[in-house]
């Protein structure tokens, strides 16, 4: 069985896609940016 | 339990249609909380000062937790396997939470064991069903680049330190508003850690049952659009066959890719744990380094993000490299890098952090590569419950490489009047460890067809999964 897998399959799963890919997609936003942050000291930041 | 009925197999198989773009977050929701393993050292200190004990009793805690994860990784994997993804992470996020709880209820009693017990022992098992629950699903809804799919679950487990480092810093600032995460000095109340523990269990299990949810396994025979699996079988060393979890690991083709990781992550593991201190002893003259503390700790932070880059970026490029060849540079490019960073590393801070980074890179790619390679070894039948046991070698590691560069560091003098040049027989050594991984992972050759399950086998637990 082949299925195309897009987003576009179903009207309600564009919704749910951007939403789980925001709830792990901003915590590790966040952690980039604290630890980016954390790190200018190296560059003399 | 009717109740629970929804985390059975058969309510897990996707309907027509369902955007396999949905897994991977449900993925990265396991292994961005559980990699919050890696950021205990953020309370450590306050630990210490509340349970009035050592550094070592503290420590106990992520030992117990570490070593949990390789047992229950090796020991539930075929579980795992058995009653799909969702239920195993749903098992994970409860043994998760529940140790964070127990662990803020031995916190707030002065209980260590509890902590022990909490956290070490039942979180310990959530990590490592959590780590394995949801690898054989994604490369089976993957199946085009396996590489990639595991690359970004497993970068989760790199990007949980990373994000629950400065997020409990930040409660405990919170709850203590005595406590100055930026002044080294300051130390959280043990209150603050244990409304910080009661925190995360809760705040985890929430992020959890996002993968809890989302998770669902493809219908038995399944293939992405315009996926044609025989320009599989075409790549060498890539098999259509399937291999039991049992039959692996009386494969060589398990035990030299064992060789392969533990020597990839013991040389890794001695740079990691080492970071910090090392950057200055690389630096020091006349009993001075030139590398501030603060840049030896923003130098922790960068490998941290090498190491989570390199998980999705070195498993992606996998795919097109192919899984062996991938390997033969994370061990034998990394020995020229070890090599690199013992004769040239102290001569600018950019080539030491230069090399380390990369090295760290490597590192995290064994850790993402590795469920690809044994998918194209082993078929993805009981992908998951190999992946498992294959863990161990992680276990073996972590003991395995703090011992090698603490013990050579040990012989050379006393920790903060070490240089450059007292590490250069730990670092010779990794190269050594690592070249018996490059022989190990060069002989790694096809599975004899005498380890393959018959179709019969498989296709009973396809339909098994789809009742």
């Amino acid at each position: 069985m082949t299925e195309p897998s897009a987003p576009a399959g179903r009207p309600n799963q564009s919704v749910r896609l951007v939403v789980s890919w925001l709830i792990v997609g901003i915590p590790l936003v966040y952690a980039l940016y604290q630890t980016i942050k954390s790190i200018l000291p190296l560059f003399g930041g | 339990m009717a109740a629970l009925s929804f985390l059975d197999r058969e309510h897990t198989v996707a309907s027509p249609g369902y955007s396999r773009w949905l897994i991977p977050p449900a993925a990265l929701a396991i292994h961005l909380c559980i990699g919050q393993a890696y950021a205990t050292s953020v309370y450590k200190n306050a630990l210490v000062e509340h349970f009035d004990t050592s550094l070592t009793a503290v420590g106990i805690v992520f030992s117990i937790a570490i070593v949990m994860l390789g047992v229950s990784a090796a020991i539930m994997g075929t579980w795992v396997e058995r009653v799909g993804p969702r239920a195993a992470m749903f098992t994970a996020a409860c043994f998760w939470a529940a140790g964070f709880l127990i662990g803020a209820l031995g916190i707030a009693t002065g209980q260590l064991w509890l902590v022990y017990l909490g956290y070490g022992f039942i979180g310990g098992i959530g990590l490592g069903i959590g780590y394995i629950s949801p690898v054989s699903t994604l490369i089976k809804w993957f199946p085009d680049r396996p590489g990639l799919a595991t690359g970004m679950a497993i970068m989760g487990f790199g990007g949980g330190a990373l994000v629950a480092s400065p997020l409990s810093r930040q409660l405990m600032s919170f709850y203590d508003p005595a406590y100055d995460s930026s002044v080294a000095s300051s130390v959280a109340s043990g209150d603050a850690v244990a409304k910080l523990f009661l925190t995360l269990g809760i705040g985890y299990f929430l992020v959890m049952m996002l993968g809890v949810f989302n998770v669902k396994v493809p219908p038995p025979g399944w293939r992405p659009a315009g996926f044609d699996p025989t320009k599989l079988k075409a790549k060498p060393l890539v098999t259509t066959a399937n291999v039991s979890a049992a039959n692996a690991i009386r494969t060589p083709q398990f035990w030299l890719l064992w060789t392969a990781l533990f020597c990839n992550v013991t040389a890794g593991i001695g740079i990691l744990e080492q970071a910090s201190p090392m950057i200055q002893d690389f630096f020091r003259e006349g009993g001075t380094s030139s590398v501030a503390t603060t840049a030896a700790t923003a130098f922790v932070g960068l490998l941290s993000i090498f190491n989570m880059a390199g998980r999705f970026a070195w498993s992606s490029t996998s795919d097109f490299l192919g899984r062996k060849p991938t390997y033969v540079m994370y061990l034998g490019v990394g020995m020229v890098l070890y090599f690199l960073l013992a004769v040239a590393g102290h001569t600018s801070t950019a080539v030491f952090v230069l090399l380390a980074a990369v090295i760290i890179s490597f590192y995290g790619g064994g850790f993402a590569t590795v469920p690809a390679y044994l998918r194209d070894l082993f078929g993805t039948y009981q992908v998951g419950a190999i992946h498992g046991r294959l863990l161990t070698a992680w276990s073996a590691a972590g003991i395995a490489g703090p011992l090698i560069i603490n013990g050579f560091l040990d012989a050379r003098g006393e920790p903060g009047e070490l240089v450059a040049a007292d590490y250069r027989p730990a670092l010779f050594t990794m190269i050594g460890v690592l070249a018996v991984g490059f022989v190990a992972n060069l002989l790694v050759r096809p599975v004899a067809t005498r380890f393959h399950e018959s179709a019969d086998t498989t296709d009973a637990f396809a339909e098994a999964g789809r009742k």
